[in-house]
């Protein structure tokens, strides 16, 4: 399955790279990652220019996270009318908004590169809470920056065995996920055990 | 209280057991690979067709010359090639491709312990 995707780089070039970035930022399921680290060893090989690959890849998840925000603002006007005529649904949507307005920022970040495969669900968020435009794209664009680097500078330092290295990755962020939603779902636990039964 | 939360939240119980067990393999598993991988797979890439010639010299170590004579290409040309595509521009099948190509690197190696 890795080396569909390294073909398609070595053959098309950071086009791939783009366009799958800015998918995978749209929760299509495409390993941008792989792709990325794809075109970093194609750059220590000498076949892409370094500055293709960096500005296809962090152009296309700039573009895919926009796009999946202004989904949400969008999808999130149209809630929050429906939610207009039942309060405790509304109510349920301003705890939401009210933690966006405390945590949006560092969420939408770390989002963005250490728990990657959350980002496009996070930018749905941060976009139907109604999270300031500016703030988001700022805390995005430094993310992806962080993101971009670290797939495309491994890539590019081991190029030499990436299938290898894309399986160690895989693994390790497939690791981070799942830790991520069992640190969510133990919280949920003991807010459970907590609350006195009814 | 894990007999209360099995009784009151079951499946939230079981989805956290699952998410942390997974979490704990794939995090074994990446260790695992990271260190096998240290060891002895840092270069020399098994040949494949994804691979192009310049990529070739550069994870077997290998001047770009040697590859681009056992492929019988010009390595200076600034075309971006797989060895896939030539195998198919030429109608050979692409092992046979990857086998003379690892002939070629074998021999440079023999010569140059």
């Amino acid at each position: 399955m890795t080396d569909l995707f390294f073909d398609l780089v070595s053959t098309f070039g950071a086009v791939v790279i783009a366009v799958t970035t800015f998918l995978s930022c749209l929760a299509v399921p495409f390993p941008s990652s792989f792709v990325m680290l794809a075109g970093g060893a194609f750059v220590a090989s000498g076949d892409l220019s370094a500055w293709s690959v960096l500005g296809a890849a962090y152009g296309g998840a700039l573009l895919g996270d926009q796009a999946g925000f202004q989904a949400g603002r969008y999808g999130g006007a149209r809630l929050e009318a429906r939610l207009a005529a039942r309060p405790a649904r509304a109510a349920l949507l301003d705890r939401a908004r009210a933690m966006v307005d405390r945590w949006g920022g560092v969420g939408v970040f770390f989002s963005t590169w250490l728990v990657a495969p959350l980002g496009p669900w996070v930018n749905l968020i941060a976009g139907a809470t109604g999270m300031n435009v500016l703030r988001f794209t700022l805390w995005d664009a430094a993310g992806e920056a962080i993101w971009v680097a670290v797939y495309v500078g491994l890539g590019w330092s081991f190029a030499a065995n990436i299938s290898t290295l894309a399986s160690v990755m895989g693994n390790a962020v497939a690791a981070l996920v799942l830790a991520t939603a069992a640190a969510g779902l133990g919280a949920l636990l003991l807010h459970a055990a907590r609350r006195p039964k009814p | 209280m894990i007999a209360r939360l099995w009784r009151d939240h079951r499946l939230l119980l079981v989805a956290f057991v699952v998410a942390a067990g997974l979490a704990g393999l794939f995090g074994v598993r990446a260790v695992v690979m990271a260190i096998r991988w240290h060891g002895i797979e840092a270069t020399d890439a098994p040949l494949a067709g994804w691979m192009t010639p310049r990529y070739v010299s550069h994870s077997w170590q290998v001047p770009p010359e040697v590859v681009g004579a056992a492929l019988g290409i010009d390595q200076n040309k600034p075309r971006r090639v797989t060895l896939e595509q030539l195998a198919e521009d030429r109608g050979v099948p692409l092992q046979t491709l990857i086998d003379g190509l690892q002939a070629g690197i074998d021999r440079f190696r023999a010569g140059h312990p």
